[in-house]
């Protein structure tokens, strides 16, 4: 018995292989790589969160998509906001490139404030910030994708693969029966390389966006060397009640020279937070970038006590550090201490040193705002100082990619963290509702394991 | 016809190889680099990126290219990433606005801050650029 084999016509493989083609050309616009750096998100760009003029502010510079082109800032005004003039000034330090603009801070309204600078090409860049007499000069670069050869091999398989694609159709349609089939053959094998590229290009490693750093050679080990503080106030002794100036200088352990490479950790280059001894008072601020290695922050009308300082920052490929001082407001006397005590709606399990224990408090109606990239943060501190905590918060977390003006809906807010040793501790847990940054201080009391 | 893509690919295949050596193969050009300070900018030729001793050619304009009168030019050099700092080096002028350095600026192969500082007309200001140094 005879069995008849139905083989498909040279057109018909033809248009089957139009179709992949056609699947396989629109495969890399799905996922395409975006440009990214240390210390930058890639949605949303830098978030430099600045305590200036007495306001807290958040710096946003959104990625660029085209140089020489627009370069998008927005500030995002917390709660309490003054009528203030902010004046922006965008600085290249790779080219002749500057730009300046200025908004105005309506008071009473918190929220987004855009400004549009101008980017004349890529790589490192300073935004000063200028306000109420106060400024910060902030780096950030400016970033464009960059193009792998994994792309270009990919893009021109597919471009050959469709002219071979055409020729193969008028070859057919002539009609040239054998040089279709060759060419179709050709075309298949186009398909294939390009093909295999893109299947294998998630694993191909991607190429540094332009205008970004030149990456260093891994040379063992990770990070760079301790920096350490010089921390003192303007006037070296504050009166009670008047404002002072918290300076911090950033030295590297290494060279002797200021640390200039803080990257955004958390939206702040730094987080710098004040608590009194007696856990009576605590803000937390973010200084400005008064000069390289340089922060300043000015601090409003302190009581007269004893203050403990502690400052977070980042150093570019490294983890973060925190440097410590003390300084002293009027002749040092104590204001009311901070009672163990929980506020309504905070609930804690046992209390145990070296325990993990999980803090949950129950925000009330309405949505969350992220602040400082998370929903919620939690500052502890031992009785003298000398432990001191962050910790962020542990439970679902607000969706990705999103920036502070977007609130999501939160009902609670829970912290696991162990508490080193037994003893009396103080916490402030803080987050954001309505731009307002909202603190929920309190005191403990841990008990040692038994 | 075998034969004809064999060979084809076996061309292409060298062809690929003989690219990916020309791409790779370790090669000393000068390389240039520039940065700007508030009043200044800087165009920095080195005659070979790697450690060692090196030349350094140093161009210095105002801000927005014009030519003028600089004073002094001096070079040095930090590698953050383990905590290195090397010798400030003073550039002879060698004509205006142009500067030649010679010494050892770069102690290993890693990514290098040369810190050029620039006395002129509008003060003293330092540019300061990436370098990546090779061995």
């Amino acid at each position: 018995m005879q069995v008849a084999v139905r083989h498909p016509s040279v057109p018909g493989v033809l248009f089957r292989l139009l179709a992949v083609f056609l699947a396989a050309a629109l495969a890399p616009l799905v996922g395409a790589a975006a440009a990214s750096a240390h210390g930058v998100s890639v949605p949303i760009g830098y978030e430099f969160a600045q305590t200036i003029a007495g306001v807290e502010l958040t710096v946003v510079i959104r990625p660029s998509t085209a140089v020489p082109g627009p370069l998008r800032v927005d500030l995002v005004a917390h709660q309490t906001v003054p009528d203030l003039v902010v004046d922006l000034a965008a600085r290249s330090t790779t080219c002749a490139g500057t730009a300046s603009g200025s908004l105005r801070l309506r008071v009473g309204q918190p929220g987004s404030y855009p400004a549009q600078l101008w980017a004349s090409c890529t790589g490192s860049y300073e935004l000063e910030v200028r306000a109420g007499g106060e400024a910060s000069t902030l780096p950030f670069r400016v970033l464009l994708p960059g193009t792998a050869g994994w792309q270009v091999v990919a893009y021109a398989g597919m471009g050959v693969a469709g002219l071979l694609l055409v020729s193969a159709l008028l070859a057919a349609a002539l009609p040239r029966p054998a040089l279709a089939a060759v060419l179709g053959v050709a075309t298949l094998a186009a398909l294939l390389v390009a093909g295999t590229v893109m299947v294998l290009s998630a694993d191909l490693p991607s190429p540094p966006p332009a205008g970004a750093a030149p990456v260093p050679a891994p040379l063992g080990g990770s990070g760079r060397p301790y920096a350490q503080a010089f921390i003192g106030t303007d006037p070296a002794h504050p009166a009670p009640g008047a404002d002072a100036t918290l300076r911090v200088d950033l030295i590297d352990g290494a060279t002797g020279e200021p640390v200039d490479d803080l990257v955004p950790h958390h939206a702040a280059l730094a987080h710098l937070v004040v608590t009194s001894l007696d856990g009576g008072f605590f803000q937390h601020t973010h200084p400005r970038r008064t000069g390289p290695g340089r922060l300043a922050v000015r601090l409003r009308a302190l009581p007269s006590g004893e203050y403990l300082v502690a400052v977070e920052f980042t150093r570019t490929d490294s983890g973060s550090q925190l440097v410590t001082a003390r300084f002293a407001v009027g002749s040092g006397a104590p204001v009311p201490p901070v009672e163990p005590g929980r506020p309504a709606g905070l609930s804690m399990t046992p209390l145990v040193a070296g325990r993990p224990t999980t803090l949950e408090f129950a925000t009330g109606p309405g949505n969350l705002q992220r602040w400082l990239g998370m929903t919620g943060h939690l500052f502890l501190r031992d009785r003298d100082g000398g432990f001191f905590g962050h910790v962020h918060e542990t439970g679902p977390l607000a969706p990705g990619g999103v920036d502070e003006t977007v609130a999501v809906p939160v009902a609670a807010l829970r912290f696991t963290v162990s508490f080193p040793r037994p003893g009396r501790y103080f916490g402030w847990l803080q987050y954001a509702r309505d731009f307002r940054i909202m603190t929920v201080p309190f005191a403990v009391d841990v008990a040692a394991p038994r | 016809m075998n034969r004809r893509v064999l060979f084809v690919e076996l061309a292409l295949g060298a062809l690929a190889t003989a690219g990916y050596a020309v791409v790779s193969w370790p090669h000393h050009e000068p390389a240039r680099f520039t940065g700007t300070s508030p009043r200044y900018a800087a165009t920095v030729t080195l005659d070979r990126p790697s450690s060692g001793v090196v030349d350094v050619d140093v161009a210095v304009t105002a801000r927005n290219g014009a030519a003028i009168a600089v004073e002094a030019v001096r070079l040095s050099a930090t590698m953050p990433q383990m905590g290195h700092v090397t010798p400030e080096i003073v550039a002879d002028r060698v004509a205006p606005g142009r500067f030649r350095a010679h010494g050892e600026l770069f102690a290993m192969a890693a990514v290098w801050q040369l810190a050029v500082q620039i006395t002129g007309p509008a003060g003293t200001e330092v540019v300061t650029v990436e370098v990546p140094i090779g061995r």
